[in-house]
């Protein structure tokens, strides 16, 4: 049948300056911004915005140049790697690049077709309230582009985006439906994962100035809610990772605990277990690492959460959309005053027989403190014993807790404790874990977050990448493996309240970070940054984490019974109810005539006298089923069908009046 | 062969639904029973669009992506009503029919109209290759003049008409064909006798060529005055309507005979007549026509002329029924369903 369709039809001329085209790639680009590198994002809003206001300006040698450098910048920069972001980034390219040279109608549609695939994917990167309607602005854009091809020259722009308006609140209820009840399934094949691009938050390596900088970020690490447990701030220390091993500045992870897990599996969130026992639920934000972040004794309730080494747990996959996990939890004992501020741990024993490792040394370095611990480990025989005057020596030899500890030499361990004596905590984990190594103390460094901000309205905790935080784990002779933090020793208010009153004194709290520190004390935007984050929870919970067991209670819940025939049954109602309203929708604006309120409250009236048993008939004029009446019904509904139809002969005979 | 048998009998009643869905008719009100509907590649190519998307989804364990594929897919769901009502209620009545002479353009008029609502897009064709679009505001008619080019002499019909759209996203497209008695008549065209041969017409005859200025007497127009006795010069030059009185006086009957005009072709003939049939009523002459077995009788008139043409036109023509032109422009083969 298309082959009847002339060539004059389908080759028309058409206009390819449609302001909805340039917006169209203006959104994308903004869609495309953290996803695509910046460079690209903006040399591209750049080339739109010159053809745009330009039509003509770029001759088409410029144009192949721009393309060429652009396609030949952009393999450089990727390096042939390939991964989703890569293959987003590049159909995006490449349809922009078509833009400016659209030719045909056809053009046109694979353009905004590729438009609405980039869209969608870029909803791997970006799930938050505000990029998904960025998002339906682009689908309104592509689809009112396709509208205004079909429409041709009669398009009236804002009559047209009127309909698609309520063309979208009309299949809202539909979308809900199918969004609620389309059966969710597991993932048919694995797929290239790994994003090239870092996102801000902890890294597998610590240098001493390393965790500072996140001091600057008030970027949401993740949220946690807890269930039948009631949490003190200070025992949220939230496990990262295990740093251990340590070349005299640096620690990272060693060779074995890297390679571990390197099993990739397909992109499957999976599902939450249920629980009697209490546990709390995690809503991680992207960080494109495999790794999770856990309270110390948890164990996981997700089918998905992997146990890795030394009590720390992965994803199977590195996590680039918002991943929920949930763990049961025994919180850790304290030690009392036989040694405070010391945590018994339990399971963060290593699983193979590494604990050489824990042991570790760099060669020569730091020379006065390796003479200060030989000291003290013949005058302590005891481990606990030696970390309690370590402690001490942290809380009263006059150390501080700052953000700006200045910098340090090659022996770093020694400058910072003989002679600066000012530190992070990155400072004070780190050459604490240095110490008891040297003492023979198999030791470690956590990197992971500490504590969190308490949210009373939806009763949960955000953590941000200002609570970053490392500590100690050490396995002492006799007691087993303890949690350490000389941070809490130095700067207890870190732990108790949080890093904003432990800097509170120097003022260093998101001090380069304009938006972040206005947000923390102009009292209105912290509570409407609060509020903005209850909304994105609720929207992270509900809709992007909305997953397969959700799925089952929901169509257990309303269905009775979860079976494929149910939910086709209710696809096949919902699509006949669409379509009735449609037509019902269509038919009834056109039959309809346009009344005036006398004629409205005659009809609104006769309904009511249907009730009493008194229909008008076919063809009666109003006064004769007023005479009617008159003769049998009751007084007071005589009288009131009088004053109708008296009003409604005025309304229909009398001129001027009203 | 039973399974050939099956097979005709198939297509046989397929052919009879399409022929008892299609029948021929002066006006067309489109609704479920002559439109069509069927996605067009655009709307394929968005369906496959559809299902990468939700490979992508499942792959990726992307809640918001099956978001997007549901809306869109409702949305294309919603589309094809939308394409459907768009043609819905379209009125379509073939025009008055047209009439020319063989060398000039044979035209056909087909009138589109909606009375409620818009209609978008709207792709209509004649004759394929001449497709043309536009947009139907509520209540606007439009009266589409499709040419069919050059043809010799005869009633043509249209065999069937198109019209179609791919409104609002171009996924669908709903389209009708119809069988619409829009008719167009050729006459012959007019060729000028080599002499002039006007038969006697007993004791009404009258000599040929009575239409000399000189002998005319003008008066005043008057009311019953037919227009083709109008001097238009005199009008255009003075303004005053005022009549060639002389024909009017003495009511000549004239005849044209085919016999006249022996030893030239038939269709000679026709042209022939066909000029002098156009002459004589422009002078306002009483004339008849005699063709071998068909004769009009005298009078006078541009009805009378019309039909002193249409026995012209169709002079000679086998069957009654007019000829059918199929949409490709070529002529039908059989005969109008």
């Amino acid at each position: 049948m298309n082959s009847l369709r002339s060539q004059s039809v389908t080759n028309q001329e058409f206009n390819s300056r449609w302001p909805s085209i340039y917006l169209l790639g203006l959104a994308q680009a903004a869609s495309m911004w953290g996803v695509a590198p910046a460079w690209l994002v903006l040399s591209l809003c750049l080339l739109v915005g010159v053809v745009w206001i330009r039509p003509n300006g770029l001759p088409s040698p410029v144009r192949f140049l721009i393309t060429l450098v652009l396609v030949f910048w952009f393999f450089l920069y990727y390096r042939l790697s390939f991964t989703v972001e890569v293959a987003a980034s590049f159909l995006w390219l490449s349809a922009t690049l078509k833009m400016i040279e659209l030719k045909a109608r056809k053009d046109l549609t694979i353009f905004v077709y590729v438009m609405l695939y980039v869209a969608a994917v870029s909803l791997l990167f970006h799930q938050s309230i505000s990029h998904v309607l960025l998002i339906c602005i682009i689908i309104m854009l592509s689809l009112s582009i396709l509208l205004r091809m079909q429409a041709g020259p009669d398009f009236r722009p804002i009559s047209h985006f009127g309909s698609l308006a309520r063309l979208f609140v009309l299949s809202i209820p539909v979308v809900v439906v199918l969004f609620a009840f389309f059966p969710r399934i597991s993932p048919l094949w694995s797929m290239p994962i790994k994003a090239g691009s870092a996102s801000t938050g902890i890294s597998d390596s610590m240098s001493p100035g390393d965790i500072a900088d996140l001091a600057n970020s008030d970027e949401r690490a993740f949220r946690a809610s807890f269930f039948g447990d009631d949490p003190q701030r200070a025992e949220l220390y939230w496990r990262g990772l295990v740093l251990d091993r340590f070349d005299g500045r640096r620690w990272s992870k060693s060779a074995p605990a890297m390679n571990e897990f390197g099993i990739r599996g397909k992109y499957d969130i999976g599902s939450v277990l249920e629980s009697d026992s209490p546990y709390y639920q995690v809503m991680l934000e992207p960080h494109n690492n495999e790794w999770l972040f856990t309270l110390e004794g948890s164990s996981s309730l997700s089918t998905q959460v992997r146990a890795s080494d030394m009590g720390l747990y992965v994803m199977p996959f590195e996590v680039i959309q918002a991943a929920r996990y949930r763990m049961s939890r025994k919180a850790p004992v304290a030690f009392g005053d036989s040694l405070r501020g010391a945590y018994k741990l339990i399971g963060v024993d290593r699983q193979k027989s590494y604990t050489g490792l824990d042991l570790q040394l760099p060669s020569a370095t730091n020379p006065r403190i390796r003479h200060y611990v030989q000291g003290l480990r013949q005058q302590y025989a005891r481990d606990q014993d030696l970390v309690a005057a370590i402690l001490k020596m942290f809380r009263t030899d006059n150390f501080r807790y700052t953000l700006k500890p200045g910098l340090l030499g090659t022996d770093f361990v020694d400058e910072f404790i003989f002679d600066t004596k000012r530190g992070f905590c990155s400072h004070y984990a780190g050459s604490m874990a240095f110490m008891l190594r040297l003492a023979g103390i198999p030791a470690r460094v956590v990197i992971g977050y500490q504590g969190g901000e308490y949210v009373e309205d939806g009763d949960y905790y955000i953590v941000r990448q200002y609570d970053a935080h490392a500590w100690v784990e050490a396995k002492l002779n006799g007691i087993g493996w303890v949690r350490l933090d000389p941070t809490a020793s130095v700067a207890p208010s870190r732990i108790e309240q949080n890093l904003q009153q432990a800097v509170s004194a120097e003022g260093t709290f998101l001090q380069n970070n304009i938006m972040a520190s206005l947000r923390h004390e102009v009292a209105f935007l912290g509570w409407l940054s609060l509020k903005t984050d209850q909304l994105n929870y609720q929207w992270q919970k509900y809709v992007v984490n909305y997953g397969q067991d959700d799925q089952y209670g929901m169509i257990k819940k309303w269905l009775g019974e979860y079976s494929l025939s149910r939910v086709a049954a209710l696809f096949g109602v919902m699509f006949g109810l669409v379509s009735m309203i449609i037509l019902a929708w269509v038919f009834l604006r056109i039959e309809r005539p346009e009344l005036n309120v006398r004629q409205k409250r005659y009809l609104r009236w006769l309904s009511i006298l249907r009730w009493f048993g008194y229909s008008r008939a076919v063809g009666e004029t109003p006064r004769v089923f007023l005479a009617r009446l008159n003769d049998k019904a009751h007084p007071w509904l005589a009288s009131h069908t009088a004053k109708r139809t008296r009003l409604l002969e005025q309304n229909e005979y009398q001129h001027g009046d009203d | 062969m039973p399974a050939n048998k099956v097979r005709e009998s198939f297509s046989d009643r397929v052919a009879g639904f399409l022929a008892s869905r299609a029948k021929r008719a002066d006006r067309f009100i489109l609704g479920q029973h002559n439109v069509y509907i069927f996605p067009t590649k655009s709307g394929f190519a968005f369906l496959a669009l559809l299902l990468l998307m939700l490979v992508t989804a499942i792959n990726y364990q992307s809640s918001l992506i099956y978001l997007v594929v549901f809306l869109l897919g409702v949305l294309f769901f919603i589309s094809i009503w939308l394409c459907f009502l768009n043609l819905q209620g379209l009125e379509v009545t073939a025009g008055s029919v047209s009439k020319h002479f063989a060398n000039q353009d044979c035209q056909f008029d087909v009138l589109l109209r909606h009375s409620q609502r818009n209609v978008y897009g709207l792709q209509y064709g004649v004759f394929k290759g001449v497709l043309e679009e536009r947009s139907l505001h509520a209540g606007e008619s439009l009266v589409v003049v499709a040419s069919a080019g050059r043809r010799a002499r005869g009633v043509y019909r249209l065999e069937k008409i198109l019209l179609e759209s791919s409104y609002p996203f171009g996924w669908i497209r709903a389209w009708t064909w119809l069988k619409l008695n829009a008719e167009s008549i050729v006459y012959p065209a007019m060729h000028e006798p080599p002499e002039q041969k006007v038969g006697e017409g007993g004791e009404h005859s009258a000599p040929t060529g009575v239409t000399s200025l000189d002998r005319d007497t003008l008066r005043n127009f008057r009311v019953g005055d037919t227009l083709g006795h109008v001097h238009w010069k005199k009008f255009a030059s003075s303004g005053q309507l005022v009549v060639k009185d002389s024909a009017l006086v003495t009511p000549a009957v004239e005849w044209l005979r085919w016999d006249y005009y022996d030893g030239y072709a038939s269709e000679q003939r026709l042209s022939f007549l066909c000029s002098e049939i156009v002459s004589r009523s422009e002078d306002g002459v009483v004339f008849g026509l005699e063709l071998p077995g068909r004769i009009v009788q005298p009078s006078i008139g541009s009805k009378h002329r019309d039909s002193c043409l249409f026995e012209l036109a169709k002079y000679g023509a086998a069957g009654a029924g007019p000829i059918l032109l199929r949409f490709d422009g070529r002529l039908a083969a059989g005969a109008d369903a």
